[in-house]
Formats: structure tokens, C-alpha cells, sequence
């Protein structure tokens, strides 16, 4: 059994069809899945559900997500979650300045479910 | 401070002799040494020879390391004194002074003490002082030059005479006024009136003209105003006598009224100059291209010089009428700007010294003696232009200042030229540099619009597999996954749709159709291809036009218009919210008015949301796929001689107008069916 079960774990990303096989594949692991489509609404969700890891969408459209990265991990003093950037984004600057901010993996997208997974589980304790 | 070796010369004719010495001792010690031309105010016309003389000897010495002093002072003798005690008393060392000791003499008779006599005198114990004995007199041109200095006209001629002819009628009016008696005792008074005429013309015309007034003024005075009347006569000693007082009154005032004159024109021409210089300056700071600077400058310096000016500039082309090719060099050929001189074979080979030897020649310069042209090479330290070239008339007046002049311009033209090479050099660069940068920021933002479905496909399609192994895939979970992939390759599909477009709309390769169609039609498209990007949203279309009217346009880039613009209020609308599409017409153009309930757009982006790059200069953070659709969906309409305009709608939300015109004979009213 995967290691995040139980876990909660917020997916913020404009593109509904990237949330839909996000919620449909951690499901289905287990997870206690959340979504939002823009960073107003990322944050409100993390405060609120205090999530173990966030895989957060770098283009969003009222906010560049590197713009809130640093606010999602401090929202909560005693719980820092994971941040998991999943981006279009591959330049090293961009990958470079995104792990400055405190994001804990960086997966370029188009990836495979698998991969996320993998990284999932393995950043998460 | 290190001592210099200094060397006075003025306008004497051998003052070679000066410099030749001064040479010997400068290759034997290798000290530094400074040649100081005085200058005697001098605006004769025959001083071209003298003057040329004088400008080779400073272009000697400036070859030979000198640096050159040029001081226009009326008194030489005393001005070289004050120059040599005014660098003693500022600390400078003078080791050695040379200078030339001619005949001096009180008014042409009596012999008096020379210069260097002087100069040995008060400054011989400090300093060593070697006077070079010059035959004769410097020559400076004579009274009879100075005072006849100026141009010759009718205008000389008639001055005089309609001077003397006013002073003869006020003495006539004077006469008719006055009783009788009274002007006869005052008789002598008419001469004082011609004298005034004689001094008026001094003044204003000059000394010959001011002579043949004096001479004139005698003649009318005796014929009229002398008994006996009416005759010409000389009889008695006091008639003799005051004809010399008056010819001396005359003489002496207008020899006074010439020299002011000339001052007054030396000064007003100096005034000129400068005015003219800082407009040059100033003029050739505008000019943006070569042509509008030698264009400027050429006007300019004709005004300044008065002097048939030209720029030569190395010609790439030699078969160009205006070219001017070295007579015993064919591979230089000069473009001459504004238009090819007359040049002769002397002129020619001091073009070429000048531009081979990288220095001045032609007239006044050691290189192609006997040149009437004077060469300056238009050069800065990175590169060598042209040739700047003055064409010195015989009949010219000029000071030692014309070398510096002429230089200067040739300096300032080259420097013009450069600055106007940079700005230029500067905006390709720049433009290139804009455009590499678009280039690069419209394949990122490409890249950008079909990876981001291509992430939803290949991440649905992975977690159909990943499920499916594990044998948990349900078939809810199946149907989500497959639509959202079937839904995104669509997406992707229209995006590289929109690409294509725009690629062959900008290469003018491709043909609208302009059939007549119903405009409800590419609608239906519309709906059918965006259906689940309007899922919980209501797309009303609102048929407000005529039902039988038909439109030319080409239905199915209308449909891919129509698909982008709703596409677009999509993104820029909260979930949930309504799409209007209004179909409307009148009785020239027909319209699709597409709203949506978003926030609108600020008034200074209505334009600029039809640019393609306007996305581009934003960050990433905004909705994938925005940037063409728009760029296409104008492209597009106006290919098609509609147009399309954004808009914010009176109640709220952006409004995009599709117009497409109806021709005349566009049916309506009328079924196509």
C-alpha cells in the first residue's frame, strides 16, 4: 500500500483536465485530494485544509505560482507541506528560482502519472 | 615644467629663415618648441600669396612637433613682447627665443630700435636670445592696400556722386532759405557741407570712393560757390589755399572712415563666422543620414567661407558621374557631394596626396603645391570618411585662421559622419536583437500552447494505464479519463489550427472563400467543437438579424473566429457565467457580437489584445493559448474585408464585433435555400 493514504494533498492548476486525472489517480491511492483552479483559491484551500504536499501549476491566472510558493509553505508554522511545482516551465532559471523558494520537487510537464507518484512517495514521510 | 624652444614669426617673407635655424637647434637639443604666428589685422585682397606662404611655414612646423600659436594683434612688435613676458610670468621655461630683426623705422624714415634689439634687451639675461637678421621690412601690405580693401562696384562709383549732388542741393535749399546777406558772410560754411558727404562716404563706401567724393565736392564747390560764379577758376593764392585744406580735411577724414570701415567689417565678418560655426554645429546634430548632414554642412559652409565648398567621399561605384578618380591612381575613386567640381590636374593629385598621406594639402600646405583647392582629410581615430575640400579664389581675403578653420570642419564632419555610422550601426543591432527576441519569446509561448494539453493527454492516458494494471479502473473512471484526453487533443488540434493559420494568412497563402452562407451556421460549429469548454455554461445565441439574410464570408475560418473569441471569453469569465452571441445587421454590414461576464478589458489594452507578441511581453502566468487566437481571429476578418474590434459592454464584460460588409446586391429579404 502506497504511503499516501490517508494523506491530504492540494492539486492547484488552471487546466481542469490536469486536475481531473490528478484527482482520479490519487484517489485512488488514498489520498484526501483538493483542487483549485487559481492561486486566491489555493490559498484559501490551504489554510483551511492544512494539506501534506501541494502540486502546484506555475502558469495560473490571476497569480504566477512562484509568486505564492513561499506563502503555501509558511501558511501553517507547525506544518510546512511538500511543494511538488508542475510546470510547461523548463528553464533552469525558472527550476533554479523555484527550489530558492522553498518547492521540494519539479516535474516538467508533459509527464507520466508515475512519475509524480514516485515523487509523491518519496518526499512525503 | 619641462623648457620649450620658442620661435616668433609674423607676416615677413623669409621668416622661413626663422624656422630653419630654430630646426637645427631643436634636432640638436630634442626640446619641445612652440612657434607663435603674430598676425597683423590684414583684409587686402593680394595677400593670398603671403598668406600661403605663411600657412605652409605653419603646416612645417606643425609637422615638425611644434604647437602653434595664432595671435591677431595690431602691433606686432609690442604684442611679441607682452607674449614673451606674459609665459615668464606664468612660470613657463623658456630656453631658447628666435627672432627676426629687420629694418624698423619711424614713419618709413628714421631708423629706430628693432624688436629683437628689444627683446635681447629685456629678456637676454634669462633667457638666450637669437635674432636672425631678415633683408628689408616685414612686409605688410601697404596703406594704399589696407585702405583699398573691399570690392569694386557700380556702387562705388555712385555713391560719391549722389553724395556730393545731396550736399549741393541742401546748400542750394540753404541758399533759397536764407536772406541774402546772411549766407554770404557764412559762404565758407557750404564746405563744411561737402566735407560732411566726403566723411558719409568714407564711412559707408570706402576710401577710393570717398576720394572721388573730395574730388568731386572741389569741383562743384569752385563752379558754384566761388567768384566768379559759374566758372572754373583758380586765380588767387586763397583759392589754392583752400583747396588743399579742404582735399587734406578730406583726405584725413576719409583715411579715418576707411579704417573704421574695415575694423567694423573685420569684426561683423568674425561675428559671422562664429554664428556660423555654432550653426553648423548645431544643424549637423539634426541630420540623420549622410546626405542631410553633407547637405547641411554645404549649405552652411557656403554662407561661412563665401568659398565653393565640396566632401569627397570614397565611391564604391567608380562608374557614377560625380566621381572623381585620381588621375595616376585608378583605384581611388571619391563620390564628390554636392555635385564633381571642376578640379585640374593639381587639384586631383593634392586629393589623392591628402587622402594616401592621411594629411592636409592643396592650397597653403606642403602637399600638391599650386593647388587652388585646399584639402582636409575627414578623419576620427576609427576611421577615415572623406575629404574635405575649399576652393580658395585669387581673390580672397584670408587670416592665418583658415588652416585651423578649415581643419576644425573637417574634424567636426568627420565626427558627424561617425556619430550618424553608430546611431545606425546602434538601431540594427537593436532591431535585430527586438526581433530575435520575439522570435524566441513566439516559440516559448508556442511550445507553451501545445504542451499544456499534450501534459493533459499523455497524464490521462498514463493513469488509464497505471489503473488498468492494477486491475482497479472503473468504468466511470475510463470514461472521465478518455473524454478529457479526446477533449485536450482537440484543444491541441486547434491550437496548431491556429498556427498554420497564422503562418499561411502571413504568407498570403491561403484563399477565402466568398460564398454566400447563412451566418447561423459556423455557430453550430462552434458549439459542437467547444462543447464540454462550455459545460455549466449557457451559450445563447441571439438571432436578432434578418433570418433570410446571407452573408459572404468563408464559413470555415469564420467558424475558427468565432471559436477563438468564445474560447476567449471562456478563459476570461468566471465558471458558471453566460456567453452572449448577438447576430445583428443593418443595411451595409452584418455583425456577430460575442460577450461575456467577466471583468472587462482596461481601455488601453482594446488595441492591444489583437497583437500576437502583446502576450508575450507579459509573464507566463497567464491562460495557455491566448495569444494567437485573437492575433488570427483579426487577421483573419480582415483578410476577409470585415473587421473586428474589442469592446467593453455598457452592463458589464468584454464584447467582441465581428463585422462583415454586405455588397449592394447582397441579397435580403430574399431565401438562398
Amino acid at each position: 500500500m502506497s504511503n499516501l493514504a490517508d494523506k491530504i494533498i492540494l492539486a492547484i492548476d488552471d487546466t481542469a483536465a490536469i486536475r481531473t486525472f490528478l484527482r482520479i489517480s490519487l484517489m485512488d491511492k488514498g489520498v484526501n485530494f483538493h483542487e483549485a483552479s487559481t492561486a486566491h483559491e489555493g490559498l484559501a484551500l490551504c489554510k483551511k485544509e492544512n494539506p501534506d504536499a501541494i502540486v502546484l501549476d506555475l502558469g495560473l491566472p490571476d497569480k504566477d505560482g512562484l509568486d505564492i510558493l513561499a506563502d503555501l509553505k509558511n501558511q501553517n508554522p507547525n506544518k510546512r507541506p511538500i511543494v511538488i511545482i508542475l510546470t510547461v516551465r523548463s528553464e533552469a532559471k525558472v527550476k533554479q528560482l523555484a527550489f530558492d523558494l522553498g518547492a521540494d520537487a519539479f516535474i516538467t510537464k508533459p509527464f507520466e502519472i508515475d512519475d509524480l507518484v514516485e515523487t509523491l512517495e518519496n518526499t512525503i514521510h | 615644467m619641462t623648457s620649450y624652444i620658442l620661435v616668433c614669426i609674423d607676416g615677413h617673407p623669409k621668416s622661413h629663415l626663422l624656422i630653419n635655424a630654430a630646426l637645427k637647434k631643436i634636432q640638436e637639443t630634442g626640446e619641445a618648441w612652440r612657434l607663435v604666428y603674430f598676425e597683423e589685422p590684414d583684409e587686402t585682397i593680394g595677400n593670398r600669396t603671403r598668406k600661403e606662404q605663411i600657412f605652409r611655414l605653419l603646416e612645417k612646423a606643425k609637422s615638425a612637433g611644434a604647437s602653434i600659436v595664432h595671435l591677431e594683434q595690431p602691433k606686432t612688435s609690442e604684442a611679441k613682447l607682452t607674449y614673451i613676458q606674459a609665459c615668464l610670468n606664468a612660470g613657463e621655461k623658456i630656453s631658447h627665443i628666435f627672432i627676426g630683426q629687420s629694418e624698423e623705422t619711424i614713419l618709413g624714415l628714421l631708423p629706430k630700435r628693432s624688436t629683437a634689439e628689444k627683446i635681447s634687451h629685456q629678456f637676454g639675461r634669462t633667457v638666450q636670445v637669437t635674432s636672425i637678421p631678415l633683408d628689408g621690412s616685414t612686409q605688410r601690405p601697404s596703406l594704399w592696400h589696407q585702405l583699398t580693401a573691399g570690392q569694386w562696384s557700380w556702387y562705388s562709383i555712385f555713391a560719391p556722386i549722389f553724395a556730393v549732388f545731396i550736399a549741393f542741393t541742401v546748400a542750394e535749399i540753404g541758399r533759397q532759405l536764407m536772406p541774402t546777406i546772411l549766407y554770404k558772410v557764412n559762404a565758407h560754411n557750404i564746405s563744411l557741407i561737402f566735407l560732411l558727404a566726403c566723411v558719409i562716404v568714407a564711412l559707408r563706401v570706402g576710401f577710393i570712393s570717398a576720394l572721388i567724393a573730395s574730388a568731386l565736392s572741389i569741383v562743384t564747390i569752385n563752379f558754384f560757390y566761388v567768384i566768379p560764379l559759374y566758372r572754373f577758376n583758380i586765380g588767387s593764392l586763397a583759392d589754392i589755399i583752400n583747396i588743399i585744406i579742404f582735399l587734406t580735411a578730406a583726405l584725413i577724414t576719409s583715411v579715418l572712415g576707411g579704417h573704421i570701415r574695415n575694423s567694423v567689417d573685420s569684426a561683423r565678418k568674425r561675428e559671422q563666422r562664429s554664428k556660423a560655426l555654432y550653426d553648423i554645429h548645431k544643424l549637423s546634430a539634426e541630420a540623420d543620414n549622410d546626405h542631410q548632414l553633407l547637405e547641411i554642412l554645404d549649405r552652411e559652409l557656403h554662407t561661412l567661407f563665401g568659398m565653393e565648398v565640396a566632401f569627397f567621399l570614397p565611391a564604391e561605384n567608380s562608374n557614377e558621374n560625380s566621381t572623381v578618380s585620381a588621375a595616376h591612381n585608378e583605384t581611388i575613386n571619391f563620390a564628390a557631394y554636392p555635385k564633381r567640381p571642376p578640379l585640374n590636374k593639381r587639384d586631383i593629385h593634392a586629393l589623392s596626396s591628402c587622402w594616401e598621406e592621411e594629411s592636409a594639402a592643396g592650397f597653403g600646405t606642403l602637399l600638391g603645391i599650386g593647388a587652388s583647392w585646399r584639402f582636409e582629410l575627414m578623419e576620427t581615430p576609427e576611421k577615415k570618411y572623406g575629404i574635405f575640400g575649399v576652393n580658395v579664389p585669387l581673390k580672397m581675403r584670408l587670416d592665418a585662421s583658415f588652416s585651423q578653420l578649415v581643419s576644425a570642419i573637417a574634424d567636426h564632419t568627420a565626427i558627424s559622419l561617425e556619430r550618424i555610422r553608430m546611431a545606425h550601426d546602434m538601431g540594427e543591432s537593436r532591431f535585430r536583437e527586438e526581433r530575435e527576441k520575439l522570435r524566441s519569446m513566439l516559440l516559448s509561448s508556442v511550445s507553451h500552447d501545445l504542451k499544456t494539453p499534450l501534459a493533459s493527454i499523455i497524464g490521462s492516458m498514463s493513469v488509464m494505464r497505471s489503473l488498468k494494471s492494477t486491475g482497479r479502473l472503473t468504468n466511470d473512471q475510463q470514461e472521465t479519463l478518455t473524454e478529457t484526453a479526446l477533449e485536450e487533443a482537440q484543444r491541441l488540434d486547434s491550437f496548431i489550427t491556429n498556427i498554420l493559420s497564422m503562418t499561411r494568412i502571413e504568407s498570403g497563402d491561403i484563399e477565402f472563400s466568398t460564398d454566400l452562407c447563412d451566418p447561423v451556421k459556423p455557430l453550430g460549429k462552434v458549439r459542437k467543437i467547444l462543447r464540454t469548454r462550455l459545460q455549466g455554461r449557457d451559450l445563447n445565441i441571439i438571432q436578432s438579424h434578418d433570418p433570410n439574410l446571407f452573408v459572404s464570408m468563408d464559413s470555415l475560418m469564420t467558424a475558427q473566429v468565432l471559436q477563438n473569441v468564445v474560447d476567449n471569453a471562456v478563459k476570461y469569465s468566471p465558471t458558471g457565467t453566460a456567453i452572449d452571441v448577438t447576430l445583428e445587421n443593418d443595411t451595409k454590414e452584418f455583425r456577430y457580437r460575442i460577450r461575456d461576464r467577466g471583468p472587462g478589458i482596461p481601455d488601453k489594452n482594446l488595441l492591444k489584445v489583437f497583437d500576437k507578441y502583446e502576450r508575450l511581453n507579459k509573464a507566463d502566468s497567464q491562460v495557455a493559448g491566448t495569444g494567437l487566437g485573437l492575433a488570427i481571429a483579426q487577421s483573419v476578418m480582415q483578410a476577409q474585408g470585415g473587421n473586428i474590434i474589442a469592446t467593453n459592454h455598457p452592463k458589464g464584460g468584454a464584447e467582441f464585433v465581428l463585422s462583415f460588409p454586405l455588397t449592394p446586391n447582397e441579397p435580403v429579404g430574399e431565401s438562398h435555400e
